[in-house]
């Protein structure tokens, strides 16, 4: 199929297969899949600056897809997520200006992507240690999977912090929490999300877990919901750019379609902690990706 | 402690088979069909007006999400198939 925005000659299935295989993920996981999606669609040929606004574009839909499932479930809490995209927007635009400045003073490439490395092989290694605690137990110790945490300190301290304004988050089972702990994890994650080019999903959902104390479930499907704005505001500056094809999004979106729904209604089968520890591996996918593109690119060499 | 009671995963297998299968035809469909028409008019709004192209785009996106997602539920209760509870 000839997709003339782009410019390319792609196979249509293909594309609907990368759809769902990053929507099975981003339904189970919670998360963007930009970094499965953007190697196979530059593999397929897609030109580069097409890549990231048009997954950008499919990211939206598919969200949308997920997001009603988990809400069916009961795994959103809208109130939070609707008062972290506050924190998110400025997050994102304070992450741009950081690049601006890291380009005026060089070696941005580097910094960027060993940053990078660094944050996910960190949440990768953190996720797995906590979640193979959290799973021995329920085993060891008889509590119920909703219950097992393998690390709550910092969210016991974050939801007992004294700084009003507080919010209840009935949704998330929090009685009361400070305002300015929300808006500061979605500041953080816009953050990340602006410097690194992301939408930050894979760590989002470690935040939303271990510092607000959020259940799993219900940070799946929170985190869907931040992905929709934050993907849809990419969406928008980058097809003013020129750099979306927006029918190629919607070949890749029939495929995110049914895989975003299978993701979903896969996590009812799972426990909290079994899909962290599945969780674990995405960042480390991810931090792969980076060194090999950082090999790749000439940044770095032996 | 047990963690959950899993129902059986070859219904849930079979049924998912047929849904994709279905699903799969429907799709080749929407892309000889719908898609194709709409290749044309999307180059044009990328060539003259970037700013309507993106808020089209970003339209046909949601809608198209929201769409195929009501058909694949349509899909399962049309064939009685429905979900595992």
């Amino acid at each position: 199929m000839e997709f003339t925005i782009s410019g390319v000659t792609v196979n249509p299935f293909m594309l609907a297969g990368i759809g769902f295989l990053v929507g099975i993920l981003g339904g189970f996981f919670g998360v963007g899949g930009g970094f499965i999606a953007a190697p196979f669609m530059l593999w397929s040929g897609v030109p580069t600056n097409f890549v990231v606004g048009t997954d950008l574009a499919h990211m939206t839909g598919k969200s949308m897809v997920a997001l009603r499932h988990h809400r069916a479930l009961g795994h959103v809490d809208a109130k939070l997520g609707g008062i972290m995209v506050i924190g998110t927007i400025f997050g994102v635009e304070g992450g741009a200006q950081m690049i601006e400045r890291l380009k005026h003073a060089g070696n941005l490439d580097l910094v960027i992507g060993v940053a990078y490395v660094i944050i996910l092989l960190i949440v990768s290694a953190f996720t797995a240690y906590e979640s193979i605690r959290a799973l021995r137990m329920i085993q060891t110790d008889s509590i119920d999977a909703k219950d097992a945490i393998g690390f709550k300190g910092v969210a016991r301290r974050v939801q007992n912090l004294r700084l009003p304004p507080y919010v209840s988050l009935p949704a998330s089972g929090i009685e009361k929490i400070s305002i300015w702990s929300l808006i500061l994890v979605g500041f953080l994650t816009g953050s990340l999300a602006g410097m690194l080019g992301v939408g930050g999903g894979f760590i989002r959902m470690p935040l939303l877990i271990y510092v607000l104390g959020i259940p799993t479930h219900v940070a799946v499907g929170t985190d869907l919901f931040e992905i929709i704005f934050s993907a849809g505001f990419g969406t928008i500056t980058h097809a003013i750019k020129g750099n979306v094809d927006i029918l190629m999004a919607l070949v890749m979106g029939t495929g995110a379609a049914i895989g975003a729904q299978i993701g979903a209604t896969s996590t009812r089968f799972f426990v909290g902690p079994r899909i962290r520890l599945m969780f674990s591996v995405l960042p480390l996918i991810g931090a792969i990706m980076v060194i090999l593109n950082l090999f790749n690119d000439g940044i770095i060499h032996f | 402690m047990k963690e959950k009671n899993t129902p059986p995963i070859r219904p849930i297998l079979r049924k998912l088979a047929i849904e994709m299968l279905i699903y799969g035809i429907l799709l080749i469909g929407y892309f000889l069909v719908v898609l194709r028409y709409l290749a044309e008019p999307l180059a044009n709004y990328f060539d003259s007006n970037l700013t309507t192209y993106a808020f089209i785009g970003l339209g046909l996106i949601i809608a198209q999400s929201v769409l195929l997602d009501y058909i694949v539920a349509f899909l399962i209760k049309l064939l009685g198939l429905g979900h595992v509870e």
